[in-house]
């Protein structure tokens, strides 16, 4: 479904990716993990197009989306979740679902959509008329996760969902990713820190450090990995 | 004061208030959606003043039609104007975009006062009203053209408003206004919505000068009074407050129909300026913005 092909990119004259190639398959759950800085949001930006790449190519669905306008990534079926989530603070939770379905015409698919991710997240249902910017730090991820829900994207890509989160709610954040790969069949591409429990619920692992993938596998063989052990892990 | 003026005053600053909004409107709006400074805001009014003139006047379109026409014209020279000059500037210019896009819409401002110029001349094109007559309104007399002004204003403000608030489209102007990145993530193409922004907001500067042909006629830096009057509005309710700007343009309209009547035609500027300048003092980012602390709150 996704594949990057040697992709370098960065910003300005600082390149941050050196030759990264990974794949995601249709219905997989995949992870990229590595240390602070390494270029995990970076790789994410440049898939989503927010980055231009300087070598290689991106492809997704076999179409070539390298330096494609976002927008026009976005229409192809990808979505994008970002750290801070790029909501729209101004604008109630409803009308950011609303915009979440921007590319979208049907306006019964919208409003089941909508219906979906309230069910998913009952708590912005409850608050469907407050504004995106009053939420809590928690209200504030499930709606970015929400919204890149509501484009009925092909694939998702999340970065860092745990991030600042109380230990209860990084699980149930974990446990709504599960739900949409096992039981929407939603391909996902997950950026994480939290690199145990990632491990744990991913089908394939990219470490990737200094720019450049420096180990992949299956995510249960990883969970054995000396390298892996030692420097994630806190394992000797 | 008696009850009479009282009336008076109040009537006279909302009629006054009303237009002001119509203006300010725009130019909070290209702020907030563009971050563009937009000094060249009322030329657009001046344009809207001169396509209803001929519209009207010339063409002998009803005064409604004539409105409309001049806010289409408005639309159309602000899709112009965006799509050579400022997405230009877009293309080529990354950082300081407010600095640059400030000095370009000066020049664009003296370019578009001088082609006036050049094109019709510097008399004075104006009509003594669209609508004849006048009613009683609390023992005062008002026209019917201050009136009919009034309501095209909070007509317009009002549909724009719904068209802000309840459509798509209006929705993706105020997704780009609060946040670019997730604009573009949801897949709203920005070009686009930058030039239906600035095109509404340079109609919305033009049904205002069409309004109030038959009380300010039409010549070529006519544009200069609303200008400085909108960026008081904008600064007292807040850059890029779309919603504020409706209650700072009453406030603006009352504050001047006050000192007309207490200190006689030419102190309104002063009055409202030492109003906005106290205000600002205690809350420097405007009545409803945020952000920047107050000199008293340091
Ligand atoms: N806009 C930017 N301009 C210049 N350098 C940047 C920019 N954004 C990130 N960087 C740099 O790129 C490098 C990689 O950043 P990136 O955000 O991709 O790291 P990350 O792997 O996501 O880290 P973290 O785990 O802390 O989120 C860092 O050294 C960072 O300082
Ligand atoms: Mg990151």
């Amino acid at each position: 479904m996704l594949e990057l092909k040697n992709v370098s990119a960065g910003y300005g004259p600082l390149q941050i990716l050196w030759g990264i190639s990974l794949k995601v398959d249709t219905g997989e759950f995949v992870s990229l993990v590595g240390p602070n800085g390494v270029g995990k949001t970076t790789c994410l930006k440049t898939i989503a197009g927010m980055i231009k790449i300087t070598e290689g190519e991106i492809l997704f669905n076999g179409i070539d989306i390298s330096n494609m306008y976002v927008p026009d990534i976005t229409k192809q079926g990808l979505s994008f979740v970002t750290e801070g989530g790029c909501l729209f603070a101004g604008m109630t939770v409803h009308e950011n679902l609303r915009l979440g379905a921007y590319i979208l015409k049907d306006k019964k698919q919208i409003a089941e959509l909508e219906g979906f991710v309230f069910s998913l997240f009952p708590r912005l249902a409850e608050r469907e008329k407050q504004l995106a910017g009053t939420l809590s730090g928690g209200e504030r991820k499930m709606l970015s996760i929400a919204r890149g829900l509501m484009s009925a994207p092909k694939i998702l890509l999340v970065d860092e969902p745990s991030l600042g989160l109380a230990p209860n709610l990084v699980d149930d954040v974990f446990d709504t990713l599960v739900t949409l790969n096992k039981e929407q069949g939603l391909t996902i591409f997950l950026v994480e820190q939290n690199v145990h429990t990632t491990l744990e619920i991913t089908d394939r692992t990219y470490v990737i450090e200094q720019g450049r993938i420096c180990l992949q596998g299956k995510s249960g063989d990883l969970l054995n990995n000396d390298h892996v052990k030692s420097c994630y892990l806190g394992l000797t | 004061m008696d009850l009479s003026a009282t009336g008076d005053i109040l009537l006279s600053g909302i009629l006054r208030g009303g237009l002001f909004v119509l203006i300010a409107m725009g130019l909070s709006l290209v702020f907030g959606v563009m971050n563009i400074p937009n000094f060249a805001h009322g030329e657009f009014y001046m344009l809207g003043a001169y396509f209803s003139y001929y519209a009207y006047a010339v063409f002998g379109l009803n005064p409604i039609l004539a409105i409309m026409a001049a806010g289409a014209g408005g639309f159309v020279c602000g899709a112009i104007m965006e799509r050579t000059a400022f997405r230009s500037l877009r293309v080529r210019q990354k950082t300081n975009w407010v600095m640059n896009s400030f000095l370009l819409t000066v020049g664009l401002s003296i370019v578009l006062q001088n082609s006036a110029q050049a094109l019709v001349g510097t008399k004075f094109m104006g009509i003594s009203q669209y609508w004849q007559g006048s009613v009683a309104i609390m023992g005062m007399n008002v026209s019917i053209d201050r009136l009919a002004g009034f309501g095209v204003a909070m007509a317009t403000v009002l549909l724009f408003w719904i068209f802000l608030t309840k459509t798509k489209t209006g929705n993706s102007i105020r997704a780009v206004s609060e946040d670019e990145s997730g604009a573009m993530l949801v897949g709203i193409n920005l070009n686009r919505v930058y030039t239906l922004t600035f095109s509404i907001a340079c109609m919305l500067a033009g049904i205002a000068g069409a309004a109030l042909l038959s009380i300010n006629p039409a010549y070529p830096t006519m544009g200069l009074a609303p200008l400085y009057k909108s960026w008081f509005i904008v600064i007292l309710v807040g850059m890029g407050n779309v919603g504020g700007t409706i209650i700072g343009g009453f406030i603006v309209g009352m504050v001047e129909a006050l000192s007309y009547y207490n200190l006689g035609a030419g102190w309104q500027d002063v009055i409202s300026l030492l109003v906005i300048i106290i205000i600002l003092l205690f809350k420097p980012s405007g009545l409803f913005g945020k952000d920047v602390k107050g000199v008293w709150e340091r």
